[in-house]
């Protein structure tokens, strides 16, 4: 299964196409987009850092974690760092299931819990300046 | 002993580097580095509590020891958002 940071565009159609198999009946994918605003300010681009290694690794660990809950074995998520523009994709992720509903609730854990455990930063270029977007401080005991 | 921190995102602003040096007791903790931290860069001291450490690859309590050979890492809060 595909589990990377890449600097290159995220193409949904190879995460897809990693998690189909002939005993899946259904694929629910997440796609986060860079967005042109964010609280109040226009956006013109935004810059993604990652710590690449650890990141994989808590990857992983979601991964495992959806395999615990959820029975979904079938996951492909990147996530893409560097400079990207509006609309461009910054992480997507498919998760695949012999019935929709597993496969619903594997994507959805899968992209809330990135965004509490993997050392992604972002940061946001806009009108006034750039700022680090930082809601999230990693609390050790359950990441 | 000498340990070397891995910095990234906001605290690589601070540091100045990808890296930063750090003293810290022999079969120090985690905590002993995050003091020496704030010494260093009173801009970590102010917001200790938001920062997370990584010791190989892992978020480490306070009480984690630490040593020479380890992969340390300083963790910004990360981007999260609003779901």
């Amino acid at each position: 299964m595909i589990c990377r940071i890449v600097e290159t565009p995220v193409d949904m159609d190879t995460l897809i196409g990693d998690v189909a198999e002939d005993d899946i009946g259904g694929v629910c994918t997440f796609i986060g987009l860079v967005r042109n605003h964010s609280r109040g300010q226009r956006v013109t681009h935004l810059e993604y850092h990652a710590y690449p290694e650890m990141s994989e690794k808590k990857m992983r660990q979601v991964i495992e974690e959806i395999s615990e809950r959820f029975g979904v074995d079938r996951i492909a998520m990147e996530h893409r760092i560097g400079t990207l523009q509006i609309g461009e994709i910054a992480v997507g992720i498919a998760a695949a299931s012999a019935h929709r509903d597993a496969s619903f609730k594997a994507c959805r854990y899968a992209i809330d819990r990135i965004k509490q455990i993997v050392p992604i930063w972002k940061k946001e270029f806009g009108e006034d300046g750039a700022v680090w977007v930082e809601e999230c401080s990693v609390d050790a005991e359950t990441a | 002993m000498l340990v070397t921190v891995k910095c990234f995102a906001w605290a690589r602003e601070v540091t100045g580097g990808d890296e930063v040096e750090l003293e810290v007791p022999d079969s120090g903790t985690v905590r002993d580095l995050r003091e020496s931290l704030g010494k260093k860069f009173p801009a970590f001291a102010e917001r200790m509590e938001s920062i997370a450490v990584s010791v190989n690859q892992e978020f480490a309590g306070d009480s984690q020891g630490v040593s020479v050979g380890d992969e340390l890492a300083l963790i910004p809060p990360i981007s999260g958002g609003v779901s």
